[in-house]
């Protein structure tokens, strides 16, 4: 795990290194943006380091399409 | 501000081909015909016509609204909250796509040959060779993976030509034995991946260049991509069943198989290799488009003034998705086969589709009171 850890943390490091020119250059929007897809990579990495499978993009689509993505296989699957 | 910068309708149309044939051509025939078994073939022609469907919806509005990408058209017709509501699930969608085209060709490097290596390696480098060829611009990109995907075609055909030998045209035969359903479900499968990711495209339309003398060319190019990938892909399904049979379904990577097979006069032996790059190439370039239209479409959304400033963390994003996402070959085959369908369906084809109806009705509207 602390192996991943400081892996992800170098790579944001690295990251905000490189964009800090163009980070400073942009206006209120730009950096909230900016600001928001950073938040959203930290919570990814720290889910890759820590290996603890927590909520992402896939239990969202689980959620919401599981179901009727399951009637729609069990339909095809079914002898005519 | 940047330049703007254009294509010509040829490179919108290569870079649509490349974008749908691109890693289709290695991951798609396995699957499919696991799901239609012989009649895969007729999977994907039902599958390519949502996909013509998709690209004349997407034609029609970039005609109508010229110079406007997906999200400039949608603010303009329907507002800029609905917009933004529309537009989440689009993200999202851009999100997975991007994140599971280099897992896939994480898992193949694990799976095949380096089994001890960590995917986060192979997906790291890759993410920043795309991270920095979305920064080069869609120019770059279409003028370097024209020859990539020449490189590519060049390759598979030589595999499918030289697995000639081995090919059984009676393998085919019977078409449909289990009725219509299996091909439907293949027809499901490959209409969520690629036909359906087709609709991103309507974002880097307005990227052509305007050539007025030339009004309809860029329909006409963007058809014949289209035409050409169903060919292509046809050809390679049933290449594939031609020389495994029955067992093609099970094997996921089959043109891998397949070339694996080629044994030509004892000199040309396991060729699988350029497979294994073809996969790698197409993945590479299907990602970078990707990368490329979910950073256009955040600048956009948001009017952003710098549209290189969201590249690496929307990279970052996108790479370590690539590696949570993936539990187990079962919930990603799942995802990936039963979910995505439905999700791209819903979040992307269903979308395009409204605003085209909301276009259409508009333009009904004034003609009745033109009249």
């Amino acid at each position: 795990m602390l192996i991943r850890l400081a892996i992800v943390i170098l790579i944001i490091a690295v990251v905000l290194v490189f964009d800090a020119p163009n980070y400073k250059k942009s206006n209120k929007r730009g950096r909230a943006v900016y600001g928001i897809s950073i938040t959203a990579a930290i919570y990814l990495g720290l889910d890759y380091a820590a290996g603890k499978d927590w909520p992402d993009l896939h239990n969202v689509a689980d959620f919401i399409f599981s179901a009727p993505a399951k009637m729609i296989a069990t339909y095809f699957e079914s002898k005519s | 501000m940047n330049v703007k910068e254009t294509v010509s309708p040829v490179q919108m149309s290569t870079l649509f081909f490349i974008f749908m044939t691109g890693s289709a051509i290695i991951n798609i025939p396995g699957p499919l015909i696991g799901f239609a078994k012989n009649g895969a073939w007729l999977s994907l022609l039902i599958s390519s016509a949502f996909g013509f469907f998709a690209l004349a919806c997407m034609l029609y509005l970039h005609n109508k609204y010229p110079g406007s990408t997906y999200i400039d058209y949608a603010k303009e017709m329907v507002g800029p909250w609905l917009t933004a509501l529309l537009s989440v699930p689009l993200i999202l969608i851009m999100c997975h796509i991007a994140s599971g085209i280099v897992l896939d060709m994480g898992l193949f490097l694990t799976t095949t040959m380096m089994k001890k290596t960590p995917i986060f390696v192979f997906n790291a480098f890759t993410f920043t060779l795309i991270a920095f060829t979305v920064r080069a611009g869609i120019e770059v990109m279409v003028r370097m993976f024209t020859n990539l995907i020449l490189i590519m075609l060049f390759f598979v055909f030589i595999v499918l030509l030289l697995s000639i030998p081995n090919y059984h045209p009676d393998y085919i035969l019977p078409i449909m034995p289990d009725g219509i359903k299996p091909v439907l479900h293949g027809a499901y499968f490959s209409f969520g991946f690629p036909y359906a990711e087709s609709v991103l495209f309507a974002m880097l339309l307005p990227f052509v260049k305007k050539n007025p003398g030339k009004k309809y060319s860029l329909n006409r190019w963007m058809f014949i991509a289209l035409l050409l990938n169903t060919l292509i892909l046809i050809l390679s399904v049933i290449c594939v069943i031609f020389v495994a049979g029955p067992v093609s379904g099970d094997v996921k990577y089959s043109l891998y198989m397949v070339a694996r097979l080629i044994d030509f006069q004892d000199i040309i032996q396991r060729i699988e290799s350029v497979i294994g790059m073809t996969l790698i190439a197409g993945s590479y370039m299907k990602a970078t488009v990707v990368l490329f239209v979910l950073n256009l479409t955040l600048t956009r959304l948001f009017a952003l003034q710098n549209d290189r400033l969201l590249i690496f963390p929307l990279a970052l994003i996108t790479l370590f998705l690539s590696v949570v996402i993936f539990d187990s070959e079962i919930q990603w085959f799942g995802i990936v086969s039963s979910i995505w369908p439905l999700w791209i369906g819903a979040a992307g084809f269903i979308p395009l589709l409204l605003l085209t109806l909301i276009a259409c009705c508009k333009t009904a509207v004034k003609n009745r009171k033109k009249q």
